[in-house]
Formats: C-alpha cells, structure tokens, sequence
C-alpha cells in the first residue's frame, strides 16, 4: 500500500542547518542540510552507523553537535516547546521486566504528572482513549512479554502517543516483525499522520516499507538523496548509500530494489 | 523488633530497583566496599553513619559509572572498587585494632548490639526511603525499565542515579548492625525476587517485597533469638525459604497455567 503525505503539510517544523556532530568526538553526522514540514511523513535509509539513529537523537536534543544549528519550532534551544513522542528500537527492551500494558502507556504521561504514582482522571480518560485506538483495550493488564510483536510495538506506540506529540520520532518500527504486524502498524502510522502527526522513522526494509512512503532521506552520514521514492531509488544513489550493486524495477507506479548478491 | 522490621522493609523495598536494574552484585559489592568506610570513620573518629554513608555514596557512584563503561566491563571495575575497599577496612582493622563496633557483628549481624542511635537512623533512612519510592515513583519506574529513553520523557536521569544511590548507601550503612556486610545482599535480593516470582505487576511488585521483606526481618529475628544464631543468618535462611516455597509456587502456577491453555486451543 501507498502512503501519502497528510494534507495538511505546512511551516518547518525541523530544519538541519549544515549540521555536523556525533557522539565522541566521532563525525557520525556530515554537514546534513534537511527540513522536515509540519505533516510529513519521512522515512529514512541507510546502511547500519549511517547516522539514522544519531539523526533522530538530535532532534531529540542529545548529540553533540560540532558545526551547523538545528531549529526546531522555530528555536535553537531545547525550550522549542515541541511534543515529541519517542519510539526506540525494541532489540534492547528487557521483556521480563514485571510491568502491564496500561503501566507502560501511562509511562507517557510523565511530562504532566512527575509525582506519586497515580495519575489524574483526564489523563486515565487519555490512556483508555489510546488503547482503544490501537486495539489494546483487552491486553491492558496483560504483561509485555505475553504480547505479541505487534502488540508490543503498538504498546510502546501508545506510550508515545498518550501525550497527543507533534512529531512521533521512531526508531525501526518494523524491524523483526511479520508481513502482516509491518502492514498493521505502517497503517497505524499513516492514519496518525492523516490525523495530523508528523512523523520522522528509520527503517532498514526497502522494498516493504520506504518505498511505500511519500518521502525517503537516504543517508551514508551525510544526505546522498532525499525525495519520494519514486525519484530517488536509483542505482546510483543506493550503491553510494550501500556500496552495494542494485537493480531497480518499476512496478505498478512504484520502485522496488532488487538485490544483486 | 522494630529495627528489624523497618530494615526488611526497607531492604525489600530498595531490592525491587536492584534486581530490576541488573544490580544484585552491587548491593553485594557496595555493602563491602561500606564496611571499609565504616572502619576508616571509626580510625578518624568520624561519627559512623557520617563516615559510612559519604564513603558508601561515593562507593555507589562509582559503581554506577562503571556499569556504565563498556572498555573494562562492569563486574571487574565493581570488583576491583569494592574488593579494595573492603581489603582497606580489613587492613586498618589488623594494623591499628580500632573498630569500636563489634567485628563479627559488623560481618554477620548482631540485632542485640543496635543502639538508640542505630534505631533513629534506621527509622529516618526507612521513611525516607518509602517517600523517595513513593514521590518519585513514576520517574524511578521509568529510568529502571528504560534509561536510554526516560530522558527523552523528560525524567532526569542523572538526578534519579544520585539520589538512588545516596539511598542505597543510606539503606546499606543502617542495615549494617542487624544484617551484617556479607549478608545485605541477600537480603536485598531475596524478597524482591520473590515477589517477582508472585507477580508481573510492578506496582505490586514493589508492595509484594516490602511486606516480604519486613516480615523476614521480624521473623528472622524471633529465629535468631531461639535458635540463638547470628541475626543476619536467620533473615537470609527465612528469605531463602521463601524464595524455594515462592519457586515451586511459580513452577506449578505456570505448568498449571500451561495445561489450561492447551485444553482451550484443542
């Protein structure tokens, strides 16, 4: 399925002034000129220490940043005032930990409420209102390691949302899972970004995922190409973001990628 | 009696972020490294629960970013702060034979030995440990399943790190007297596990291990009276009979819960 841009694109929302930076001293990211719109839905490739990650940590404000600025909202600093909701990658998640699906969605409630273990009645009203968009309404007292691929990832999906961000920043959403769980939450993913969130995720599946998205950013720590896929999946630009030989093909108005081992 | 009950409590409550974090060899490490600062405060003639528990502090916070460096790897960075520091007691305590607390006391626990002082000290360090747990519960809960990520939700986690660790030394330097250095750990440990044998619900997780470990402490200590043993013995004995009653417990609820699942799909 083809996932288009929410309609409602508009202002900058992120934008990547000739930013370099990187953790250790390390150039992880090189001179990246990049902005993202309000509504969007971006997806970005690359090979693994390409600096998607470390994209996504900047914008979340903790890499060093040597050269450039990144305005977020319409400021420098971390202050922009901007709600974002955060998906990690899921390989490093300690699925033994004794906690339910309603104890990690309330999680993303903790910008409003610091303190004490409870949580108010509006905020409750905004956990039971995300289980039931994403389908977990039954498995709230269910703990995470009973849940399937698809109803962890939606879980932590909901921690993210709980809050209403602006910007769902994630990190992987499909990896290791199913045809079937990748098309059921790619569709979660593009009916929020129609209810306006706009949305800024990595990927590593060319074919099943970028190529279905309205805009793709390739990068090899620095941009080699940024577009809808339909322009910008071409031999050249993956063998300079993979050194590795492709073939592309089209079919039925999409590109798809096929490997040359 | 109640100095025994509070330090099951607090050590059942203080165990939950301990086992949770992947932590158990540092509560075992930093209750030696603490026995090395008990004995330098008592050479220097520093009150003990001052002298102690800065000594532990540090202790703690170096342990803390050890775990946290990859290049030496954290079990031999915890052995080595710990291990030396525990040595350094034992060293002092060889040449200049000044440890005003009992030794074996000190090493195994002795409930009969505790103070007033020692009692204020425990019910100070108990009620504000449950306040921390409690007032910072959301933040706590987040920085121990997910560190990386709590930060980026606003939670400060170096903040939560320090005033976590200042509790565990805290807890560690009270516990002391009754538990004794080389059994802390256990029984930190022990009820924490249990209740996590018991639940999959944090909350209850954490109210499982308190009442747990507040009931081995008031137990243990009638055991260690009519069996007349070491105090911290018979709280670590009591514990790990819990532990094997909570395991065979879990074992069955699981093989039980197995069957009725397999019946349902046919």
């Amino acid at each position: 399925m083809l996932y288009h841009n929410s309609t409602k694109i508009s202002d900058d929302l992120i934008k990547f002034d000739h930013v370099s930076g990187g953790y250790n001293g390390e150039l992880t990211l090189n001179n990246i000129d990049l902005i993202i719109h309000r509504g969007e839905f971006v997806g970005m490739l690359g090979p693994s220490g390409s600096g998607k990650t470390t994209l996504l940590k900047s914008v979340l404000g903790d890499i060093r940043i040597y050269n450039g600025t990144i305005i977020i909202n319409g400021t420098n600093n971390n202050n922009h005032g901007l709600n974002i909701g955060y998906v990690p990658q899921l390989e490093t998640i300690d699925w033994n930990f004794p906690i339910t699906v309603r104890q990690l969605i309330g999680m993303g409630v903790i910008r409003t409420s610091k303190y004490f273990p409870w949580i108010n009645k509006e905020q409750k009203l905004a956990v039971d209102a995300v289980s039931n968009r994403l389908g977990l309404e039954d498995l709230m007292n269910r703990q995470i390691r009973e849940l399937s691929g698809g109803q962890q990832q939606r879980t932590f999906l909901g921690r993210a949302l709980v809050s209403n961000p602006d910007i769902l920043i994630l990190d992987e959403p499909t990896s290791g899972v199913d045809i079937r769980t990748k098309e059921e939450i790619m569709g979660i993913l593009n009916s929020l970004n129609h209810q306006g969130v706009t949305i800024l995720m990595t990927t590593h599946e060319i074919n099943s995922v970028a190529s279905q998205l309205p805009r793709v950013i390739c990068l090899k720590n620095s941009i080699i190409a940024d577009g809808p896929p339909k322009e910008i999946f071409t031999e050249d630009n993956f063998y300079a973001t993979y050194g590795a030989a492709v073939k592309t093909i089209d079919h039925e108005g999409n590109k798809f990628v096929i490997e040359m081992l | 009696m109640i100095c025994a009950l509070l330090v099951g409590m607090l050590c059942g409550v203080i165990g939950v972020y301990i086992v949770l974090r992947g932590m158990s060899y540092i509560g075992h490490g930093l209750s030696h490294a603490i026995f090395g600062g008990a004995v330098v405060s008592s050479l220097m003639s520093i009150n003990f629960f001052i002298g102690a528990s800065v000594w532990g502090f540090i202790s703690a916070l170096l342990i803390n970013l050890a775990t946290k460096k990859q290049t030496i790897g954290a079990d031999a960075a915890i052995g080595i702060i710990t291990t030396a520091s525990f040595a350094l007691g034992i060293a002092i305590i060889s040449r200049f034979k000044t440890f005003t607390r009992g030794f074996d006391a000190a090493l195994f626990g002795n409930v009969l030995g505790i103070t007033n002082a020692d009692l204020i000290a425990v019910i100070f360090v108990t009620l504000s440990a449950l306040t921390i747990v409690l007032v910072f519960y959301k933040q706590l809960l987040f920085a121990t399943f997910d560190y990386e990520v709590a930060k980026y939700y606003g939670v400060p986690v170096l903040w939560i790190d320090v005033m976590f660790s200042m509790t565990l030394a805290a807890t560690i330097v009270v516990s002391m007297q009754v538990l004794g250095v080389t059994l802390i750990a256990a029984a930190v440990v022990i009820p924490a596990v249990v209740s996590r044998l018991l639940t999959n619900n944090f909350l209850y997780m954490l109210i499982y291990s308190t009442i747990i470990g507040g009931l081995c402490g008031l137990f243990g200590i009638y055991l260690s009276y009519y069996l007349d043993i070491a105090s911290g013995a018979s709280v670590v004995l009591l514990s790990s009979l819990l532990f094997l009653v909570a395991l065979l417990y879990s074992t069955y609820r699981d093989k039980i819960s197995r069957t009725i699942t397999i019946k349902k799909t046919k």
